[in-house]
């Protein structure tokens, strides 16, 4: 059954909460202002904007970080714009203002009061276009297209007539149940299956069906061959978002999709309520429809 | 430069550890950099250039890297000869190292640092003065002991009239810029690729290839270029009798001149076992354009007992379509089981030359040389171009790494028109098919690997099995090198 009403409920209890978004707000104001004013920054500053699962509404219970793009006026082939030094940079630009900086692998990552924050330098390819971001690890600049992973959502939500970012709540809340850390994707891989599978649903219980057996269909081939397949980001296509996901993670979460697949397969085919709530909640927990 | 190198690093670490130091990175506009600076220090100046696609009508081409190896030289001399190709449709002059072919006109110049002294008398002069102009135009060259320059052209009386700009160009980081997110070039030029057999279809994919970026070719062909050849192959008129794994080298330097090209002019035959076993030992991928089956049954052979993965491509007779066999050895059938699952006669095979007609009638009946259209085999090539791309990028992070999934089958068929007398007479036409076989259509096949094949399988455990005899009472076959 589609429990239609268990589902609204269950997933705007998923919602982050108000003061989180609150904190949120005022902290990446916060941020965006010292980067544009700032005397080492605001030559270099063109603009800066939101992004990540905060900015695409796909967030749940707290948003535990929020990602900043910094635009900046750089020549990614010039001596001294290596990937690594222009983080630096912008880490001794953060340091003035925070006393917990953390360079990552792609960010320089800031403590603003409980919310984390990850401020992404990054410069245009050629006009709101893809960005190159700087890769620590690779020491290479590498594309990534953070406007076009928005508006590739806000279109799927439009398309799937507001399904598409509740499906992504849904399934993070999911995910996060899991039973062990190996089988869990990261937020933005779960986030593009979800882009990939979710066909045009009519309801939330539809939905979570289409994409886990959409899932298993698609990648189910894959598990046990030791490699991962590429994983197009809905945002840019030629970017892998599975590139970091290692071969046994990948199978972990394979073999979770597959039984979940059959269980939500059988919660909606159930004819009975209270035994198609008892297979949902084997997917969300109890408090699903509680 | 190192100066620069080092307070950057000075920097980097202050920051990391949040301790002062005598360094500090800031953003210097101008050069759309990073610097570091510390005080009393005058900022020094970055060394890049790059050019765009500004209008190239007229202008002048110097290797930025050449001028900075003879920087010192011409700082002492005060002035260094340098020769280029003038070229009239555009009044271009590119400076001769930056030419493969050397083609066009030669044009003696001049550099001289500073103003010309005194008149000028014949050829070009080009004087190299300071300029203000940001570092990373393509018009200013940066000296290694990060001075700007600009370059400006003194041309004698009669020629004179219009300005004619002068640009630098860093050949390397600017062939990069177009592959850059789409191929790990890093990887692709320490990939070393075996072509065997220059043909049309051979050399298109080792142009491509060296276009994409990889860095090691070795080549071999014992044919040399005939006026024949010249309305397929990407050789022309001007390089008629000469052997087609120099014209392929120079072809290759041409669209990537860092690439180290290896020519054997040596056919493949089990006089040059040896020699070819060597060849393929020292290569990451075997690119097989030859036509005849004796050549590709011997490579198969080598590459298979070396565990190196090959691609043979070939057009059908008249080129009314082609074939493509990926073999990875021991994962994929090899083309010994191929051949095994085929007739074998030489009817579908396009043959190119007189000598391969000799060479590949079985029947010892006449087999004629075979026209076709350089449209009818390109597609074909390129299509084993990328296939090779797949291969040399294994496991290696490409946006090129989509197609995995797409061509994941050991053969592919193309087709390029219902030729009569064959059994893809009777296609539907393009437009009306949906899941027909139909021409400009490329199909990938499965089969399997042949358990016991020669090559690449357990050959005598299939005899044994074959004749009821137990396998281990069977006298070893000789040892494969
Ligand atoms: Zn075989």
């Amino acid at each position: 059954m589609e429990l239609s009403a268990d589902f609204a409920r269950y997933v705007s209890s998923c919602e982050p909460d108000d003061d989180a978004v609150k904190t949120a707000k005022k902290a990446h104001e916060k941020v965006r202002d010292e980067l544009k004013t700032d005397e080492d920054t605001k030559d270099a500053h063109e603009e800066t904007f939101l992004t990540g699962s905060y900015r695409r509404h796909t967030a749940i219970h707290n948003i535990e970080d929020v990602d900043v793009v910094c635009i900046l006026d750089l020549d990614i082939q010039a001596e001294g714009s290596e990937p690594e030094v222009v983080l630096t940079w912008l880490q001794g630009v953060l340091d003035k203002y925070y006393s917990e900086t953390r360079p990552q692998g792609r960010s320089i990552g800031i403590s603003a009061k409980g919310v984390w924050l990850d401020i992404v330098p990054g410069t245009p390819v050629y006009q709101d276009g893809p960005l190159w971001i700087p890769d620590r690890d690779a020491k290479a600049w590498v594309q990534s297209h953070p406007k076009g992973q928005i508006s590739a959502a806000s279109e799927k939500n439009k398309d799937t007539g507001g399904y598409y970012v509740q499906t992504v709540k849904l399934m993070k809340s999911w995910r996060d149940r899991l039973p062990t850390d190996k089988s869990k994707p990261k937020s933005y891989i779960l986030e593009t299956l979800v882009h990939q599978t979710i066909g045009l649903p009519t309801s939330h219980a539809r939905a979570v069906v289409n994409v886990l057996e959409g899932i298993n269909s698609t990648y189910g081939f894959y598990r046990g061959l030791g490699t991962v397949p590429f994983i197009a980001d809905p945002g840019l296509g030629t970017v892998n978002v599975a590139k970091r996901w290692e071969s046994a993670e990948f199978d972990a979460f394979l073999d979770q999709v597959k039984a979940a697949a059959s269980t939500a397969r059988q919660a909606l085919n159930a004819t009975d309520e209270a035994e198609s709530r008892k297979l949902w909640r084997k997917l969300f927990g109890s408090t699903f429809g509680a | 430069m190192s100066d620069q190198r080092s307070m950057i690093r000075d920097a980097m670490q202050a920051i990391a550890q949040r301790k002062p130091g005598k360094s500090k990175l800031v953003y210097d506009k101008t050069k759309r950099t990073i610097v570091a600076v510390s005080e009393g220090v005058p900022t020094p100046q970055a060394l890049n250039i790059t050019a765009d696609d500004a209008d190239m009508f007229g202008v002048v081409t110097l290797s930025s890297g050449w001028l900075r190896d003879k920087w010192l030289s011409l700082t002492k001399a005060g002035s260094l000869p340098v020769d280029f190709s003038s070229w009239d449709d555009g009044d271009a002059l590119t400076q001769l190292e930056l030419c493969i072919q050397g083609s066009g006109t030669r044009a003696a110049a001049m550099l001289v640092l500073g103003q010309p002294q005194g008149q000028t008398t014949e050829g070009v002069v080009i004087s190299i003065v300071p300029t203000d102009k940001p570092a990373h135009r393509s018009d200013v060259f940066v000296s290694p002991d990060n001075i700007a320059y600009r370059a400006e052209l003194v041309e004698p009386a009669a020629t004179a009239g219009r300005q004619r700009e002068v640009v630098f160009a860093d050949i390397e980081p600017q062939l990069d810029l177009r592959r850059a997110g789409i191929l790990e070039t890093t990887v692709l030029k320490d990939r070393t690729v075996l072509c065997i057999g220059l043909g049309t279809g051979g050399a298109h994919v080792a142009v491509e290839l060296a276009k994409s970026g990889v860095g090691h070719f070795i080549l071999v062909d014992r044919d040399r270029l005939s006026v024949g050849n010249v309305v397929r192959h990407p050789g022309g008129i001007s390089q008629v009798g000469r052997a087609k794994v120099n014209v392929t080298r120079d072809l290759i330097l041409e669209k990537n001149p860092g690439a180290q090209v290896e020519v054997h002019v040596i056919g493949v035959g089990f006089e040059n076992r040896d020699v070819i076993a060597g060849l393929v030992q020292a290569s990451d991928l075997v690119i097989c354009g030859t036509d005849n089956r004796q050549s590709k049954l011997l490579i198969n052979e080598l590459c298979v007992s070396a565990n190196k993965s090959a691609v043979y491509g070939g057009a059908f007779r008249r080129a009314y379509g082609g074939q493509i066999l990926r073999v990875r050895p021991k994962l994929s059938p090899c083309q010994q089981c191929f051949v095994s699952s085929l007739p074998d006669e030489a009817s579908d095979v396009e043959v190119s030359s007189q000598d391969d007609a000799d060479a590949i009638a079985y029947s010892d009946r006449p087999v004629a040389v075979e026209p076709g259209l350089s449209l009818d085999v390109l597609p074909i090539a390129t299509q084993l171009a990328k296939l090779a791309m797949l291969e040399l990028l294994a496991d290696k992070s490409s946006t090129l790494n989509v197609l995995k999934r797409d061509f994941d089958a050991p053969w592919y068929l193309w087709l390029n028109r219902p030729e009569p007398g064959t059994q893809y007479a009777d296609m539907p036409p393009l437009s009306d098919s949906s899941d027909e076989m139909t021409i400009n259509r490329w199909y990938g096949i499965y089969f399997e690997r042949d358990e016991q094949c020669p090559v690449c399988g357990d050959f005598l455990s299939g005899i044994a099995a074959a004749y009821g005899l137990d396998a281990t009472q069977l006298p070893a076959l000789p040892e494969k090198e």
